[in-house]
């Protein structure tokens, strides 16, 4: 009788431990993923600050054609000008998207001052009309372009200021 | 002449230990809401996503997501819901506690989905313990997706089971 109690007792522990309750269902998610990609300027030459962000800015300080090259540049006299050479980093970074390369232009802001030409790669800059830079540019690489400013003799003296868009495209 | 007192103590075992086995074994079978005498009622478990702003009739949607700049390199494109999930008929106090687990009853091999920080798989995870029944417990939903993913739509679904504590 009294193992007939004991396993009655088990038998009722065992169905409470039994006893939890469960219920169940669902949440579906949806989304859109879209593709995109992110430009940064990795170096420019002159004292420069926000590298590594979309928005640098660089500052050459006061240039002149006898004194010398501001941070980052170097100063070639001409006969009748004189160049600042220095080079710029950007750098295109792709996500969630197939194309392997990407198309570069650069475009000046504004017109530049009188007697003062922008170039980069060789390449004359103008507000008007956006200059490629690349056809092929490589993603997640940094890619340096040489950038040179042209100042005339005849230029006057006055602040050369400007600003130089680059757009990506990828292709 | 009595065999009550004929029958041996062992046999007497083994006949209540089949009779324990019918409710366990019927509560096992049948996976969800068996009505036991301890347990609430079927209905007071039910799973209700009462967040209407961002959850409607089970449904989320993490709208458009792309990947974020970040210093030096791309991050990953991630979307944060939150989500507040009532077991059983609202309440003003806790009917009991139950234990919320979550899985990804159909996965998405484009996206990663956490719960309160915790990944989800294809096997029930803890979520949450001790949820009060009849009280809204909101969850954190984090959705990223890796720079690798091709662009496009996401469709998943999440699986939930609350079991009473």
């Amino acid at each position: 009788m009294k193992n007939l109690a004991i396993a009655a007792a088990v038998t009722l522990m065992f169905a409470t431990v039994a006893a939890a309750d469960t219920s169940a269902g669902t949440l579906t998610v949806t989304g859109t993923v879209a593709s995109s990609i992110n430009l940064t300027i990795e170096s420019a030459g002159g004292t420069t600050s926000g590298t590594g962000t979309a928005a640098a800015t660089s500052d050459l300080g006061s240039i002149s054609k006898y004194s010398s090259a501001p941070t980052g540049f170097t100063l070639a006299r001409g006969a009748s000008d004189w160049t600042l050479s220095s080079t710029i980093g950007v750098k295109v970074d792709q996500a969630n998207l197939t194309s392997t390369d990407y198309s570069l232009t650069a475009q000046l802001g504004s017109a530049p001052a009188s007697g003062v030409v922008w170039k980069l790669n060789g390449s004359t800059l103008s507000d008007s009309a956006a200059t490629t830079l690349t056809s092929t540019g490589t993603y997640a690489s940094t890619g340096s372009y040489s950038w040179d400013v042209v100042v005339a003799d005849s230029a006057a003296a006055a602040a050369i200021d400007n600003t130089i868009n680059f757009t990506a495209t990828s292709n | 002449m009595n065999m009550r007192t004929s029958l041996p103590v062992g046999t007497a075992l083994l006949f209540l230990a089949a009779l324990s086995l019918l409710p366990a074994s019927s509560i096992l079978a049948g996976g969800r809401r068996r009505a036991v005498a301890v347990s609430p009622p079927s209905s007071d478990l039910a799973i209700a996503f009462v967040d209407a702003g961002q959850t409607a009739d089970g449904m989320l949607d993490a709208g458009t997501m792309a990947a974020r700049p970040r210093r030096g390199a791309m991050g990953a494109a991630m979307t944060v819901r939150t989500v507040a999930i009532r077991i059983g008929a609202p309440s003003r106090e806790a009917r009991g506690t139950a234990t919320v687990r979550a899985f990804l009853e159909t996965p998405d091999p484009h996206c990663a989905i956490r719960i309160d920080g915790i990944v989800l798989g294809a096997a029930p995870r803890v979520i949450r313990r001790n949820a009060p029944i009849g009280i809204a417990t909101v969850y954190r939903i984090e959705i990223e997706v890796p720079l690798s993913a091709p662009e496009g739509a996401l469709a998943g679904t999440i699986g939930w089971e609350v079991t009473t504590d």
